[in-house]
């Protein structure tokens, strides 16, 4: 079974999807097409019925911004690239990520 | 062998097969309720539609123009549904895989979206018209294709002996015509959101500055396109966030509109009513020294002095409003402002005519003018 089928972790990838969209677009300025690209084979695996909303969800937010960019052979394309608003959300969520992954190595086990 | 349907895919034109035609509706159909309560509803539909395009693209060729059944079939799946983000994030299905669901675990349930309260209203479309934009802005607001709706207004012309085409006449003049982006969402009944306006400028930028470039441009006209296009750009966020303190009084409302259209024949009148009724009055006061059998207890320049100022004080009001009206008018639908000019013109000649027949007074001025002139000269003192 193929990593992004398991829908018993499927509460854990929706909560997070959001997080690693933010980190892919903080790299470089991405569009939409290769963030799909960039999540496909991974648990993340999405589809754009999902990102377009996400996305806008995100601009709305004033996390993201976006630019129309003429490519080469059709019409022209959004980049879309962190705000900095969006950088520092995003540094919270880093710094989450981290304490939660402390928290769960201490806990148990 | 299937039939084909052309479409436009945000913009661009696919030749697709009918299953496939429906079968993108369907799915456009569906992501539309799912955005209804979405401010960004337009711009999410036209993102989806254009990777809908650039799947689809993929099985194009020189040799291959029309997008089988099969391929968009294939598009569609790899889509995914649309699910509302205020929903939080659908779990992702891999591509190609089967669209049935175990348990509903794969799509999120559809809610009980009700849509935006878009405002409707009745304009005239002057884009998709082909006089004045009528039957194209009542078939918007009645949602009717513009056809219909033409048919209907040639059958009635034809039942009237040609009377309905008055009735044409009026509504050119009393409805407005869609001009901003807004009215033009209004006109069809669909939300509009400033994001609207910041997505269109962007993305007019991208496109005339590829075309600028590719054409034999000079660095000047694309300076002076840039400045342009910034200051649309200005002008569109300005929209979108509200006028800046200090801007220009907000154009006329529909309301405002419409109540232009009926009043201004009727201020067209009254000025030219005024006028003439002034004309009458002094060559009443000239020729017997009353008017209408009313004696003013004044010497006769004195009569025609207050005779100035009456008129003045009444038609003050009139002018002022149809000044303002003309002002605002000239810039969105110049037809009204020469409506108005042509009306008053009309009505001017139709009471002079009246006045002409039925007051000797005025006849006997119009003959002896240097007569009625010695006349006012003698009653000053």
């Amino acid at each position: 079974m193929s990593p992004q089928d398991d829908d018993r972790f499927g509460a854990i990838r929706k909560g997070l999807l959001e997080f690693l969209v933010l980190r892919i677009v903080a790299g470089k300025s991405v569009y939409a097409a290769e963030i799909l690209a960039r999540l496909s084979g991974t648990e993340f695996a999405t589809q754009e019925g999902t990102l377009y909303p996400l996305l806008s969800k995100l601009r709305r937010a004033g996390f993201l911004d976006y630019e129309w960019i003429e490519s080469g052979a059709g019409p022209p394309r959004k980049y879309y690239r962190l705000t900095g608003k969006g950088k520092s959300w995003l540094s919270e969520l880093n710094g989450y990520w981290k304490s939660l992954h402390a928290t769960v190595e201490r806990i148990g086990g | 062998m299937q039939r084909v349907v052309n479409v436009s895919l945000n913009g661009n034109a696919y030749v697709l097969e009918e299953e496939g035609h429906a079968a993108v509706r369907r799915y456009l159909d569906e992501a539309a309720r799912q955005l209804a309560a979405d401010p960004d509803r337009a711009e999410i539909l036209a993102d989806l539609e254009q990777a809908i395009a650039d799947k689809c693209a993929r099985h194009l060729s020189p040799g291959k123009n029309v997008v089988t059944a099969a391929e968009m079939e294939q598009a569609l799946e790899e889509m995914g549904p649309v699910g509302s983000a205020q929903q939080g994030t659908s779990a992702a299905t891999a591509p190609g895989g089967a669209r049935t669901a175990d348990g509903g675990a794969t799509a999120p349930t559809p809610p009980e979206a009700t849509p935006h309260e878009a405002p409707r209203r009745l304009y005239r479309i002057l884009e998709t018209g082909m006089l004045g934009g009528i039957c194209s802005g009542i078939g918007a607001y009645v949602r009717l294709d513009a056809n219909v709706v033409r048919a209907i207004f040639v059958v009635l012309v034809v039942l009237t002996y040609g009377a309905w085409i008055l009735v044409y006449l009026v509504l050119l003049f009393v409805i407005p015509p869609a001009g901003t982006a807004e009215e033009r969402a209004a006109a069809h009944g669909l939300p509009f959101s400033a994001q609207d306006l910041v997505d269109q400028a962007k993305r007019q930028y991208a496109r005339l500055g590829r075309e600028l470039r590719g054409a034999r441009a000079g660095a000047r006209r694309r300076r002076e396109w840039r400045r342009q296009w910034r200051r649309e750009w200005r002008a569109a966020w300005r929209a979108g966030r509200g006028a800046p303190p200090g801007a220009v009084a907000p154009a006329a409302t529909y309301g405002e509109q419409i109540a232009a259209g009926f009043v201004v024949p009727v201020l067209a009148m009254l000025s030219a009513g005024l006028t003439v009724a002034w004309f009458v009055a002094a060559a009443m006061l000239v020729r017997t020294g009353a008017i209408l059998g009313w004696t003013p207890g004044l010497p006769l320049w004195g009569a025609l002095l207050a005779l100035v100022l009456v008129v003045g004080i009444l038609g003050g009001p009139i002018h002022h409003a149809r000044h303002a009206l003309q002002r605002d008018a000239w810039i969105r639908a110049p037809l009204l402002a020469a409506w108005d000019g042509l009306l008053w013109v009309a009505f001017l000649v139709l009471f002079a005519w009246i006045a002409w027949r039925f007051s000797p007074e005025v006849r006997e001025l119009v003959h002896d003018l240097p007569g009625a002139v010695l006349r006012v000269r003698a009653s000053l003192p």
